[in-house]
């Protein structure tokens, strides 16, 4: 046979055995044993969402029926692809078959099994938490041949294995993930928090404290590390670092950072229930991310129109941007609707306060009050508001109950000195200060409060420049502000230190004169530095413009306070 | 199936075979059916035996529970109810109170005490225990509803119960908690209560759930420590979703939390409210369970209360009287990996022998409940997954627990009381019109601090919303029953039939005769040749519930007599010597021999 017809014969036998492969491969994809899917129970879910899965079925269906008979691959897809609808609603057991037929149709893809164990492992028994282990570690095994995997996503495979080996007490083999995670990322936080929690286990208390000190550092808004090595530092006994980092943990709100599993994402971002949206929402507010918080609350209105919990927050964004009357409006909404409304109440209450419509706001807290006559928040606002229209009295009566409700709220045992001051019993307001600090730890307000009577009251037997002066320097010393500089210039010219009390007059004049939001206050901070110069204290603690409380000044030209609330979004 | 189809990028066949093997074992099991609630380890059909059975029907104690639900997804409808057990006639048996629920309504609509249906009765019951003793030893147990003529009328949305002697009277009083205004009743001792009033604790009327006695100043008189959940009221109920965006009750995480409350006894069976006074109320916590106990062995007892989807509260007592929360520096305010738990029920025992009490917590479905192991100072570590209680608790929601010895092998096993809080779609769809059943649980200790899942029997095997255990012994023959309180269902009374064939020994520890028992006082049985036992005596653990206040000690094959040490709540202690097993014995303060810590070997006859 001749070199040629040998050549032709050998790609002829090639191609036929290719084609006796591809046919092999076809015969058998087709006998690939797959499982029914059954349909979920939706029937308590909203129309949204059950078109939605209806749609994602009706879709795969087709996919099925056109692909009958072929690689295989396109089959896969639309089980997988339907798989993660389900996942993302939680029908997860539905999900558990479609990844299970994927798998068997696509048997190097690592989504599939991945998935699957993600959806056997939520709620899982203690066998499908073992089935998803080795899922997971197969998966992995897949990922690592696999150029288009995602780093991070094989990140996030190692540390659910790990804690999948965790939860079945295979601790050697949980601490290998952990350790590979941290060859690919040194300072993920989470691998070494697990690898801090297994060394505290073992007794390794100095290595539990490095492994959580490095998490912090990568990550210090981390409150479940930072707590945990408090606890570390307590059992080390170093009892004031561990109560130095206690009160740092219960500062930091949230939980601290979380790496990504993009194929999760990717999962839960199928999710387009209203419930969901909100969620994703108030996140993106956490975040700052107000103008796409925005876009997804009134992509939920749109799906359900009276769903109040985005009412609310759109709401709440609205009157951030300065759209005051929008947010109302919502807010009202939410009233009428029913479901959310004391809520409503309380927040339409706040913002027709700072917005000087007092009179609309105490109807607002009254409503609340009516709802929920415990409630110290809203009688603190009702007294607020009253105090703002000059109704001293009742605002006191407001002020006295909820300091006989709640001792931890500090604005309440404030306003009740201011009122009593305003209405001219000014000893028994100064005795009221003076019980709260002497029970110790008293919160600046009340000590800043105490040292203006005790620096500027009218009434001569009640002032005490000393003690002012005392109390004054604390303050300022642990935080300065204006109200504080003012309050320490009032205590100096009490003790006749007036040229302290014009510098430091003058510090307040000036942050007050380049603080836009501040300049309201010019005049009469201006007259104190006037009457200083002129060796004269002041008889007076607090002016006409310097009502209770502070944080609603009515003065404020509207436009600059939407010009505020701009800025910040 | 295929095993070999080959894969078109070269990879290794093995891993790919694995994958299919792993999916093939995985999806022998995923067959459509809904998840399990928790039983698919139990061993096969003729295996071990079932250590309980319910007795309900046949005992008489006939209780349903009605959570008032009328479709609004109140909040306060899913937390289910406890119960007391406790000897209110003194007779010798343990009685039973249970709250009620009723119809949850807004002011504006009917009646709150009113329901649709008038034959559910919603006064909260009292079953008094009339247990029959034959001269054969045969135990008969009948409980008859004395609600009628006991003199409590109490129509409030239930939640829990302490059963304790408040006022030093020798009888045993009640504290009811409740969704609105508690309730303090005083055991007349002839058979009814009358209501109590402390004028120096007005009851604010919020949401109250469990609730613990403990004498925390050290004067002698019982104190209440009472765990306030969230600020919810009818009128503030929000509504929640799942991700599906189905309707569904709400966590707690959306209502504000409570600072819990703690009323001293003024020394006349009234309280006064300490709140503010010993440090805890500017601290809330969303608290479900309580145990007071000496958790870091310095005399005093301490507070531990579990907050639902928050930081735990450890409330340390000093020495000036305030209680400091230190959770976070003691390891036991969150999980292992830092982050806050569920938390509804919790107790307090030392499971592992070594002295000191540790804490045992239960959680969410998708949770672990969680081990915390106290080394002996207060310290705590999450020990869960080196114990064998991690995984088979994940599958489930639990409330009511205990650690309790119910084979009376010595060593302290746990039960769970299970039962979801989210609806379980699959049997929603199935017809099931209250679908949040799981089954309860109970595990075993193995020796060795490890646990198996030992849930076997006709109690564990039928899916109920269960919430509230109160554990005691009912039929007074050695081994520990347990009464369930199911949310919107029948309660169960599980009948211990297997701890009494081994060696046990009951005691009473009283401060005098014919008082009650020493709240605080801790027990231990001191044996030759065996692990010295500690307990303590205490009503409380659990989930919004109040226990048996005897102590049962489980000594195995060991038929006694053994030694008897009660360490005082003032930390004097007492021993008593050749106390036989299989009994139940009363110990009361100055009758055993005083002195300082035991020693191993028993006395001599010439002693």
């Amino acid at each position: 046979m001749s070199r040629v017809s040998l050549a032709v014969l050998l790609t002829g036998a090639a191609l036929v055995s290719w084609g006796a492969v591809r046919y092999v491969m076809v015969e058998r994809d087709s006998a690939v044993d797959l499982m029914v899917v059954p349909h979920p129970p939706v029937a308590r879910f909203p129309k949204g969402v059950q078109e939605q899965l209806e749609q994602s079925r009706a879709i795969f269906d087709k996919v099925l029926a056109a692909e009958a008979g072929t690689s295989g691959l396109l089959q896969a897809r639309a089980y997988g692809e339907l798989g993660k609808v389900y996942t993302a609603y939680e029908c997860f057991d539905e999900a558990a078959v479609c990844f299970t037929n994927a798998s068997r149709l696509q048997p190097d893809e690592f989504r599939w099994p991945y998935l699957l164990a993600y959806a056997l492992d939520r709620n899982g028994t203690q066998k499908q938490i073992r089935v998803a282990a080795e899922l997971y570690n197969a998966a992995l095994g897949l990922m690592q041949r696999d150029m288009s995997a995602d780093p991070l996503q094989i990140v996030a495979g190692r540390l659910r294995l790990g804690e999948s080996y965790r939860e079945l007490d295979e601790r050697e083999r949980a601490a290998e993930q952990f350790e590979a995670i941290l060859v690919l990322r040194p300072n993920h936080s989470e691998a070494l928090l697990a690898l801090a929690q297994m060394a505290s286990q073992d007794g390794r208390n100095q290595d539990a404290i490095d492994f959580l000190e490095r998490a912090i550092a990568a990550a210090p808004t981390y409150k479940d590390a930072t707590a945990l090595l408090a606890a570390e530092y307590a059992r080390k006994g170093d009892r004031q670092h561990a109560a130095d980092l206690q009160a740092r943990a219960e500062s930091i709100d949230g939980r601290g950072t979380r790496l990504p599993d993009p194929l999760l994402g990717e999962v839960r971002a199928m999710n387009q229930s209203a419930a969901t949206l909100n969620r994703t929402a108030r996140s993106l507010v956490r975040a700052g991310k107000y103008s796409r918080a925005v876009g997804l609350l009134r992509q939920v209105l749109e799906i359900e129109p009276h769903n109040s919990t985005a009412q609310l927050n759109l709401a709440d964004l609205m009157v951030r941007a300065g759209q005051i009357e929008e947010g109302h409006r919502l807010y009202r909404s939410v009233i009428a609707g029913g479901d959310g409304a004391e809520l409503a109440h309380r927040k339409l209450g706040y913002s027709l306060l700072l917005n000087g419509q007092t009179a609309e706001s105490l109807d607002q807290y009254r409503r609340v009050v009516a709802m929920a006559p415990q409630d110290s928040s809203a009688r603190y606002f009702m007294g607020a508001g009253l105090s703002l229209l000059g109704r001293h009295e009742e605002a006191l009566a407001e002020f006295r109950t909820v300091c006989d409700a709640d001792s931890s709220h500090v604005g309440a045992r404030v306003g009740r000195a201011r009122m009593l001051y305003a209405l001219g019993d000014y000893a028994a307001a100064q005795q009221s200060l003076e019980e709260e600090v002497a029970a110790g730890d008293a919160a600046p307000p009340i000590r800043m409060t105490l040292a203006r009577i005790l620096a500027a009251c009218p009434q001569d037997d009640l002032r005490d420049g000393a003690r002012a002066l005392e109390l004054a320097r604390e303050l300022f010393g642990e935080g300065q502000s204006v109200d504080g500089a003012e309050t320490l210039a009032m205590a100096y010219a009490e003790t006749g230190d007036f040229d302290r009390a014009v510098e430091t007059q003058q510090w307040a004049v000036d942050r007050v004169r380049t603080a836009r939001r501040l300049r309201n206050q010019l005049p009469h901070v201006g007259a104190r530095l006037e009457r200083y110069r002129s060796q004269q204290p002041c008889r007076d603690p607090w002016s006409d413009r310097e009502q209770f409380p502070s944080f609603v000044s009515p003065n404020t030209p509207p436009e600059e306070k939407s010009g505020a609330a701009a800025s910040s979004n | 199936m295929t095993a070999d189809t080959t894969p078109a990028r070269g990879a290794c066949l093995w891993p790919v075979a694995l994958a299919i093997l792993v999916v093939a074992v995985a999806t022998s099991g995923c067959t459509g059916e809904s998840v399990q609630t928790g039983s698919d380890d139990s061993p096969p059909a003729g295996g071990p035996e079932a250590p309980f059975r319910d007795v309900a029907d046949e005992s008489g104690f006939d209780f349903v529970h009605y959570n008032g639900m009328s479709g609004e997804f109140y909040m306060c409808e899913m937390v289910g109810v406890g119960a007391a057990l406790f000897d209110f006639d003194r007779d010798g048996d343990l009685d039973v109170y249970i709250p009620q629920g009723h119809l949850l309504t807004l002011p504006s609509d009917e009646p709150a005490d009113e329901t649709a249906d008038d034959s559910v009765d919603v006064r909260h019951r009292l079953f008094r225990n009339d247990l029959q003793v034959a001269e054969d030893g045969t135990r008969t147990l009948r409980f008859t509803d004395v609600t009628d003529t006991c003199g409590i009328d109490e129509t409030g949305y239930g939640m829990g119960v302490v059963a304790a002697d408040f006022d030093n009277d020798g009888w045993c009083d009640l504290y009811v908690t409740n969704f609105g205004v508690n309730r303090h009743y005083r055991n007349n001792g002839d058979g009814t209560f009358s209501q109590v009033d402390s004028p120096d604790a007005v009851d604010p009327g919020l949401w109250s759930t469990s609730a613990s006695v403990l004498d925390y100043d050290g004067d002698g008189w019982l104190d209440l420590f009472v765990c306030e959940y969230v600020r919810f009221t009818l009128h503030n109920s929000r509504k929640c979703f799942t991700r599906g965006g189905a309707r569904d009750y709400c966590g707690p995480q959306v209502y504000t939390p409570e600072p819990d409350r703690l009323l001293r006894n003024r020394g006349d069976g009234t309280f006064e409210d300490v709140s503010e006074e010993v440090g805890i109320s500017r601290t809330g916590g969303p608290a479900l369970g309580v145990v007071c106990c000496d958790l870091n062995q310095d005399g005093r007892t301490d507070i531990y209360v579990a907050n639902d989807g928050a930081a735990n509260h450890y409330w340390v007592n000093h020495p000036d009287g305030r209680l400091v929360n230190e959770a976070i520096l003691s390891g036991c305010a969150f999980s292992r990996n830092g982050a806050p738990e569920a938390s509804m029920g919790v107790d307090a025992a030392d499971f592992d022998g070594d002295g000191d009490d540790d804490l045992f917590m239960t959680h969410l479905q998708n949770e672990k409940n969680t081990l915390y192991v106290n080394d002996g100072s207060g310290l705590f570590l999450d020990e869960t997954d080196l114990h064998g209680l991690d995984s088979p608790s994940r599958a489930v929601t639990a409330f009511g627990t205990m650690w309790f010895d119910y084979d009376n092998d010595g060593l302290l096993d746990l039960f769970a009381a299970n039962g979801a809080v989210r609806m379980d779609d699959e049997l929603f769809s199935e017809g099931d019109t209250y679908p949040f059943g799981q089954r309860n649980q109970l595990y075993r200790n193995m020796g060795e601090g490890q646990f198996a899942d030992v849930s076997v029997g006709e109690p564990f095997e039928v899916a109920e919303v269960s919430r509230g255990a109160a554990f005691g012994d009912l039929d007074n023959d050695g081994d520990t029953d347990v009464i369930v309180l199911n949310n919107n269902g029948r309660a169960r009374l599980l009948l211990n039939g297997v701890g009494n064939r081994q060696g046990w020994l009951g005691v009473r520890v009283t401060g005098a005769e014919d008082a009650f028992d020493a709240i605080g006082a801790r027990v231990a049985i001191h044996r030759e040749g065996g692990p010295t036992l500690w307990r303590r005596v205490r009503t409380d653990g659990s989930y919004c519930s109040s226990s048996d206040p005897r102590v049962l000690f489980g000594l195995g094959s060991d038929d006694g007599p053994v030694s008897i040490e009660v360490i005082w709540p003032d930390g004097s202690r007492e021993v008593w010597h050749e106390m036989e097993a299989n009994q139940y014995a009363t110990l009361v303060r100055g009758a055993g021999t005083p002195g300082d810590r035991l020693t191993l070997s028993r006395p001599t006859v010439d002693d």
